[in-house]
């Protein structure tokens, strides 16, 4: 089985933006209201600075107090102002940021749901979800610090060189060229930029996984003496990341250098122009400083950008990953919107299924016929990769058959809402997910209307009531992380406690390989042997116990039957090794 | 914590940073000077500014070039901080071996090591060298103003000096809102991870949509949260701008009316125009970097708590060598910390050189407890261990752990090739041992048939490994470290059927001529042994050999009837 690369397609800059742009959705006239805040603080800013260099000017040629006095309170009048809009722009821009942020999580979560977990099984320590939960992190930065910055380094410059043009035309021409190419600046080095920044994202997960493998490997590293060899390891993974941090800091350092040149070539390239136009009489005194201050402020949303801007390889790397996920194709469709009318009658029939993960993979099964009599119980038996999950997988739709059909009640499972179809089938899967939330609702998952009683009656029937009462606060006691305070076996009971409640006519057992000690395993044999009585039961056998116990024995090898009968008149040679 | 950060050998690098910066500031300084005195030369009429031109360009080419090395000793300051205090920390985290692992989330501890100290970056390579260039930067321009003007240079002082008092002011407020919001931040973290590793379960119970709009329940309440916060921080952009914009006008004002009542010169005008901007740019870096820094004080007292854990006491005497020692255990007495109830109470057995001692009873009953404090993974409560005669804690960790090789049920694979995961306990191992020891564990044959054998990546992001390949691996390293003290812990729990007798035969390989603990699920596994060890709350109720057990028809002849009624 192979896990579908997620990994953003490579295209323009413009054209890498827009999924960042796509996630925006309804909060669009939020981001709207900061963005004209900002272009508002901007224009606030000049306009004041330009009054002040005015009033300076003014009291150079020999203005009287009387004079000045205009000038004094136009600029005192701009200070509310000049407080207001940042704060409303930063404000807005947050909210916004943090609406979207948690728009975002819901369609993650959504596409979670669609894909899960056919596009996800090979995932299994859950790190796609780490990613995708720090992926939306990265997201912040740009819509609360970045986006809105944008647009106020389009548009401010735009008015600042009318505001120029207004005092001389030749200023304004002055002061374009670096301008422009001030704006030209990031598309420099993007290639740089985006190898840099994928190389740190690389370098950090590394660093990670050497974390992991320090925290989690804890016991076999001190046991084998290997701690120091795990630090030097760490130590390697610390020099790696800073090499990446130093390309990184190049780069940037030169675009910095850069853009903080061009500012200064706009500076002096107004001032010169200005002396001329003053000491030829084409410009007023009064307006010189007013020139010199306006240029040198022009640059200011430009500037605030580029110092965001340099970060902004990685936020486009995460939106990246996200879109990629939220339009990756379902593996599974619905094709009608209701069950076929009438009670469904529990037989499961394969009838000739043959299946493959992929187009360029072999088949995972072939010509697979079988069926499993209401209240039956059927165990497939085989080696790892035989094609006994396989088959399980199809039953419970997480991959529609590549030929052939599964059927149910004589009716194809694509032929069923995949809602309607999980109703009929319940589900103990090996590993099993117990969730941060009281084992009273972990059991009563999938009917969250059951009572306590009928919860507890459950768990008696699963044999996990004894150890549950025992817990510290019984019933209500929430499962540390990765349920890991409870036993592989207790784990196990709690799964067929839910299984039990949920009361599904079709059952598949997905047995347990490790972690069961010898009352364990009595009392797991049990609770399956309840679950299964007057159950379509699949169970996915790795015990010899489970073999004897079940009605039928399905043989797979390399995806074919190789065998059909019960436990003892089977050949004992079809489950020995080769 | 700032002194702890700060090394003697880091000091230097950070006052290099801020020197970087002070530089920065110093040409900004000075381009200011020199374009008021172009513009006071051409108020005079004259246009001799070209020496002035040349001179903000040269000061330009200069701030660029510090702005270029800032870039890059930024990170090496801050690099060198982060490695030091990742060995540190994990260091500190192995020191304290899985007794204390046990006790965190793995996530917290995780994200403290990855992210908590790259927040470094932010505090040490930015905040902290700007904190120091703008306290000096500010105070030397503030000075010259000063001398400027008294009243003007007062105004300025006021307002430079209100600035870095701000977030002071509004940290105090904050700081309960913003551990709340911390809190509901890490929660909102843990469920949106629980849901989505879960999800195929959550899918397979039709209860996806139900714990879906749960979420989205949870995530609107906390963007409230978080927007309230944000509400009150934003604040103090616009109380910063207020205070420049405030500053930056009542100096211009009073500037000019001085200058119309004949107090200052239209140059010393000219010169407080473009030095005020200069005075409040340090100040605004400063806040910029205060920003970005915000979450380094909380994530670095994580760190800092680990590295202060205590780490067990260890003894200086050496291990005994030559031939397998005695291990005994003498009244050893453990309760778990937050655990009432004893997990091993005054447990007593002494397990001869070479013997091999097999340990069953059912779930809780201490058997794995045995197995962690012999290890040291924990200090026995009560009691002594010793091995070959020397008690566990007179002997340092690694001596101790040298001695003895584990074979557990979960045994973890490192991120690397397979003959990095085998050579784990020694590394210098030839590749003709490798193989001798992965032929013993039954392990050579899968090995070999990887894409890239014994190269083969394997680990969270290689290969996956079956559960009884894993095992066979453990094996294959327990032969390797070949150490005189064994504990088995319930070794063939993961074997499918079909592999079950050749791990036997390995184990059996491995177990000879060493002082052997076995601790077993499945009876099969342990009929060999010299001795099974009953195991019941946390004491031994029986003891003798396999048959002997059986005639008794006490505790063990009732384990073996519920293995056999399951079998």
């Amino acid at each position: 089985m192979t896990a579908v690369a997620v990994t953003p397609p490579r295209t323009s800059p413009s054209r890498r933006l827009r999924p960042l742009l796509g996630l925006v959705g309804r909060h669009r006239p939020l981001l709207v209201a900061a963005a004209i805040s900002g272009i508002a603080h901007h224009l606030v800013v000049l306009a004041s600075a330009g009054t002040g260099a005015w009033v300076v000017s003014r009291a150079v040629t020999g203005a009287s107090v009387d004079d000045l006095r205009g000038g004094v309170i136009a600029l005192a009048a701009l200070l509310p102002l000049l407080a207001l809009t940042p704060w409303l722009e930063s404000y807005l821009a947050h909210v916004a940021a943090y609406r979207v942020l948690a728009d975002v999580r819901g369609q993650v979560y959504d596409a979670f749901e669609r894909l899960s977990p056919g596009y996800l099984m090979e995932r299994r320590s859950g790190d796609l979800g780490a990613a995708a939960v720090s992926d939306v992190e990265q997201l912040e930065s740009w819509f609360a610090h970045t986006l809105s910055p944008l647009v106020s380094a389009v548009t401010v410059p735009v008015a600042a060189l009318t505001a120029l043009g207004v005092l001389h035309p030749g200023l304004a021409v002055a002061l374009a060229p670096p301008l422009v190419l001030l704006a030209t600046v990031p598309s420099w080095l993007r290639r740089h930029a985006e190898a840099h920044g994928a190389e740190l994202r690389a370098r950090i997960g590394e660093l990670s996984a050497e974390a992991v493998d320090t925290i989690q490997g804890v016991r076999e590293l001190v046991t084998s003496g290997a701690g120091e060899r795990q630090l030097q390891r760490l130590r390697e993974q610390d020099r790696l990341l800073l090499d990446a941090k130093l390309a990184h800091g190049r780069r940037s350092g030169a675009e910095h250098a850069a853009t903080n040149a061009l500012t200064v070539v706009g500076l002096l390239s107004v001032l010169v122009t200005a002396a001329v136009l003053v000491n030829g009489g084409g410009l007023p005194h009064a307006y010189f400083p007013v020139a010199v201050v306006l240029a040198a402020t022009t640059f200011a949303p430009v500037i605030a950008v580029t110092d965001v801007a340099r970060d902004l390889n990685l936020v486009i790397a995460a939106a990246g990953r996200i879109t990629t996920l939220l339009h990756a194709p379902a593996p599974v469709t619905d094709r009608v919107t209701a069950p076929p009318p009438g009670p469904v009658i529990p037989r499961v029939t394969f009838d000739r299924v043959t299946f493959r993960y992929a187009p360029h993979l072999p088949d995972a099964v072939t010509g697979v016929t079988f069926a499993i009599e209401p209240g039956e119980t059927v165990a497939l038996a085989g080696h790892s990769g035989a094609g006994k999950s396989t088959c399980a997988a199809l039953l419970t739709r997480m991959w529609d058959v590549t030929g052939g059909a599964v059927r149910i009640g004589g009716h194809d499972v694509r032929d069923f809402p995949q809602e309607d179809l999980r109703r009929l089938i319940t589900l103990v899967p090996q590993d099993v997910h117990l969730f941060t939330i009281p084992i009273r609702d972990n059991i009563r998952l999938g009917r969250p209307g059951a009572t306590d009683s009928e919860v507890e009656a459950a768990a008696r029937a699963a044999r996990a009531h004894d150890f549950i009462a025992a817990l510290p606060d019984g019933y209500a006691t929430v499962p540390g992380e990765l349920g890991a305070h409870l036993s592989g076996g207790q784990r196990q009971r709690v799964a067929i406690a839910r299984a039990l409640l949920k009361d599904a006519p079709i059952l598949i057992l997905d047995e347990a390989v490790s972690h069961l000690d010898t009352e364990s395993e009595h009392e797991i044999n049990t609770a399956m042997a309840e679950a299964s009585r007057d159950r379509t039961t699949l169970v996915i056998a790795h015990r010899p116990s489970t073999l004897r116990t079940a009605d039928r024995v399905i043989v797979l090898d390399g995806g074919h039957i190789a065998g059909t009968g019960t436990f003892t008149s089977l050949t004992t040679s079809a489950l020995r090794p080769r | 914590m700032i002194v702890r950060l700060l090394t003697p050998g880091v000091r230097w690098r950070m006052a290099g940073v801020a020197g970087l910066l002070l530089a920065v500031t110093a040409t900004y300084v000075g381009q200011g000077l020199l374009v008021a005195h172009i513009l006071a030369t051409v108020f005079a009429g004259r246009m001799d500014i070209v020496w002035q031109l040349a001179g903000v360009a040269v000061l330009q080419v200069a701030r660029s070039g510090a702005l270029v090395l800032r870039e890059t000793a930024a990170p090496r300051l801050s690099g060198a901080v982060k490695a030091d205090l990742r060995q540190r920390m994990a260091g500190r985290m192995l020191a304290l071996g899985p007794g204390w692992a046990q006790r965190g989330r793995t996530g917290a501890t995780q994200s403290s090591l990855v992210d908590g100290i790259e927040t470094v970056d932010a505090y040490v390579g930015r905040f902290l060298p700007q904190l120091v260039a703008t306290i000096i930067g500010a105070v030397g321009v503030t000075a010259y103003i000063f001398v400027l003007d008294p009243l003007v240079g007062g105004v300025v002082l006021a307002c430079a000096v209100a600035l870095p008092l701000l977030p002071l002011f509004s940290d105090r407020v904050l700081r309960g809102r913003n551990a709340a919001w911390f809190t509901a931040y890490k929660r909102l973290y843990a469920e949106n991870l629980d849901a989505l590793q879960g999800m195929a379960t959550l899918k397979a119970f039709n209860a996806s949509r139900r714990r879906g709009a749960e979420l989205a329940g949870v995530a609107e309440r906390f963007s409230r949260d978080s927007i309230r916060l944000m509400a009150v921080v934003v604040l103090y952009v616009g109380g910063v701008a207020f205070v420049v914009g405030l500053g930056t006008a009542v100096a211009l004002g009073a500037g000019s009316l001085r200058l119309a009542a004949g107090e200052l010169t239209p140059t010393e005008l000219l010169i407080i125009l473009m030095l005020t901007a200069e005075c409040f740019r340090p100040l605004r870096d400063l806040q910029a970097a205060y920003h970005a820094s915000y979450n380094a004080v909380p994530s670095l007292k994580a760190v800092f708590e680990v590295i202060d854990t205590p780490a067990p006491p260890e003894g200086t005497v050496p291990a005994r060598t030559g031939g397998p020692p005695a291990v005994t255990f003498e009244d050893v007495s453990h309760t778990y910390r937050e655990r009432g109830r004893a997990a091993l109470a005054r447990f007593s057995l002494h397990v001869a050189p070479g013997e091999r001692v097999a340990l069953v009873g059912r779930s809780g009953a201490g058997k794995t407890t045995v197995a962690s404090l012999l290890l040291r993974f924990f200090d026995a409560t009560g009691g002594r261990i010793t091995i070959g005669g020397r008690d566990v804690r007179e002997m340092s960790l690694a001596e101790l752990r040298a001695q003895i090789a584990v074979v557990s049920q979960d045994t973890y694979l490192f991120h690397g090739t397979v003959r990095h995961n085998l050579t784990l306990a020694k590394p210098d191992a030839t590749d003709a041992e490798l193989h001798a020891a992965a032929r013993a564990a039954r392990a050579h044959d899968f090995i070999t048939a990887l894409p890239q054998g014994y190269d083969t990546v394997v680990g969270e992001r290689g290969m996956k490994l079956s559960g009884g390949e894993r095992q066979r691996i453990a094996i294959a390293r327990a032969l390797l470290k070949d150490a005189p003290v064994l504990i088995l812990d319930e070794a063939t729990a993961s074997v499918d059927v079909a592999n079950e007798s050749g791990i036997q035969q390995a184990l059996d390989t491995l177990a000879g001529g060493r002082t052997t603990l076995m601790i077993a699920h499945r009876l099969s596994t342990v009929r060999d042994a010299d001795r099974v060890v009953v195991m019941d709350a946390g004491r031994v109720v029986e003891a003798g050999d396999h048959t002997g057990l059986l005639a008794r028809r006490g505790a063990y002849a009732r384990l073996v009837a519920a293995q056999e009624g399951a079998a």
